[in-house]
């Protein structure tokens, strides 16, 4: 028996389909060879003699997004060796940016040219990769799946927030303009960008004893010493020279003896 | 330990050797640990919940205290030098290169400092702390003005500050300076000063003389009592050990 499979990037936006810790890659309408007589039905194992196999299937993909798919297969395979099963179709490369874009747009008052800025392109290109002209590289789409992961993190802690915060300005440009920068490691840096801090944590402890320094401490609040400041120094470099004539005065260079016995 | 006048001298340009009045802090572990010797400069706990992106905290302990400046004087200038020098090479005189450079405050901004600490609460016994005999802690005499009480520089400890935001306290001798200096090497470099004894002990001759060529700086001539001299080829670390005394 032989089935056909199709892969398409996870997205990190999709519903969970299954209740697992990690969000695997969906199958569905199978085209690879498989060479096992295991099952095909859903939630259980089933066994790719190579994965590679599967790849050549991946249609209209750029390398980039093939290796990407290259991973989730493993993924898959590896997940669905535990039983994990899958419902939903899996979509092409035009189909995930257009899921993609039409989130932020649904979640946010952004335009496509603002969407397009966040990733560093114009809108006729993100235009493009929707209608299938062409193909985003491996960064841009993930900087597109960056994009709906911020959208979704404003969104967790005030719905309806999101437009605003990407069009606020921090260190001189808007928070669209920091993604296409790569200044997000991770969808929640927008709360550094907006001036919150890591979450910390102060514990103070009083000293048992009086400190070795409280004498100079209340020197210093009565005025009586300094900070060290930048004093302008008064030593030339050349102090710090090696004196290779007064060095040889100190210690004259005469020949030496070499009179150790055995030594010769 | 010598005595306050001669480990106290009062110096107002920034030198090695000063003591300062400066915040001190390390990196610590989650559970807070403070050794003994350090408890009271440990006075407040920062931890920054997942800065490691994997959830792993990054905690440091802080607080204000005595320290000695360790770096060297030459480092204490080298940005400053390096800005005159260039600013000479593009035709200004000499007096205004240093002006100039000496208005830009993002030059030599850092020092490295060690605390100052009560003896009696390191290991090692406060007698022989204070005779200078335990490597890593350089004894420290009070202060005639009492802004210093007779405590060890603790050198297993240093810590990177800013120059901006330290108060200079009190600047000490140069022979005071000298102590510094060895007791940095030995800590960090030459652990066997004791070097020259086993090599009398070896050759059955006691070492009258030591030279070290200046044409020839790797090189150490030994001259024994007997007029034989031995030559050897020094490590680097000996070589630091002449320039810096």
């Amino acid at each position: 028996m032989r089935s056909r499979l199709r892969a398409r990037p996870a997205s990190r936006l999709d519903e969970p389909d299954v209740s697992a810790p990690w969000s695997i890659l969906q199958l569905a309408d199978t085209f690879a060879k498989r060479e096992s007589s295991t099952t095909t039905r859903l939630g259980m194992p089933f066994v790719v003699s190579d994965i590679d196999d599967l790849l050549p299937g991946t249609e209209r993909m750029t390398s980039a997004v093939v290796g990407r798919s290259r991973q989730f297969w493993r993924t898959y395979v590896s997940s669905t060796e535990t039983g994990i099963s899958y419902t939903n179709a899996p979509l092409s490369v035009k189909e995930e940016v257009q899921k993609l874009r039409d989130d932020i747009a649904r979640r946010t008052r952004l335009t496509r040219q603002q969407i397009a800025r966040a990733l560093g392109v114009d809108r006729r290109s993100l235009s493009a990769w929707v209608k299938g002209v062409a193909t985003p590289s491996m960064e841009k789409l993930e900087r597109l799946q960056l994009l709906a992961d911020v959208v979704r993190d404003i969104d967790a802690t005030g719905p309806g927030r999101a437009t605003e915060v990407l069009l606020s300005r921090a260190e001189g440009q808007d928070l669209l303009d920091h993604i296409a920068a790569g200044h997000f490691r991770r969808p929640s840096d927008w709360q550094l960008l907006q001036g919150a801090t890591l979450p910390r944590t102060v514990v103070h402890r009083h000293p048992a004893k009086r400190p070795l320094h409280q004498n100079a401490l209340e020197a210093y609040l009565r005025g009586e010493l300094h900070p060290l400041g930048r004093a302008t120094t008064i030593r030339p470099e050349s102090d710090y020279q090696q004196d290779l004539t007064k060095a040889e005065r100190i210690m004259p260079d005469e020949p030496v003896r070499k009179s150790r016995p055995g030594y010769r | 330990m010598i005595g306050p006048d001669e480990f106290y001298e009062w110096h107002e340009q920034p030198r090695q050797g000063d003591i300062v009045l400066s915040g001190i802090s390390r990196i610590i572990a989650e559970d807070h640990r403070s050794p003994s010797q350090w408890e009271s400069l440990d006075a407040h706990f920062v931890q920054i919940d997942d800065a490691w992106d994997d959830g792993k905290p990054l905690g440091i302990a802080a607080g204000i205290g005595l320290a000695m400046v360790v770096t060297h004087d030459c480092q204490l200038d080298k940005e400053w030098n390096q800005r005159v020098r260039e600013l000479q090479k593009g035709g200004m005189a000499e007096e205004q290169a240093g002006l100039e450079a000496a208005s830009d405050p993002t030059l030599d901004r850092t020092l490295v400092v060690s605390p100052l600490v009560d003896p009696d609460e390191i290991r090692g016994g406060r007698g022989n702390l204070l005779a200078g005999k335990v490597i890593g802690y350089l004894p420290v005499p009070a202060h005639p003005e009492d802004l210093v009480e007779e405590c060890v520089v603790d050198l297993t400890y240093q810590c990177t500050v800013d120059r901006l935001d330290v108060i200079k306290v009190a600047s000490i001798s140069e022979a005071a300076r000298k102590r510094l200096r060895y007791a940095l090497i030995q800590l960090d470099a030459l652990r066997t000063a004791e070097l020259g004894f086993e090599i009398e002990a070896i050759v059955g001759r006691t070492i009258r003389e030591v030279e070290i060529p200046a044409r020839d700086p790797m090189a150490i001539r030994i001259q024994l009592d007997n007029g034989q001299v031995i030559e050897l080829l020094q490590q680097p670390v000996l070589q630091l050990l002449f320039f810096g005394l």
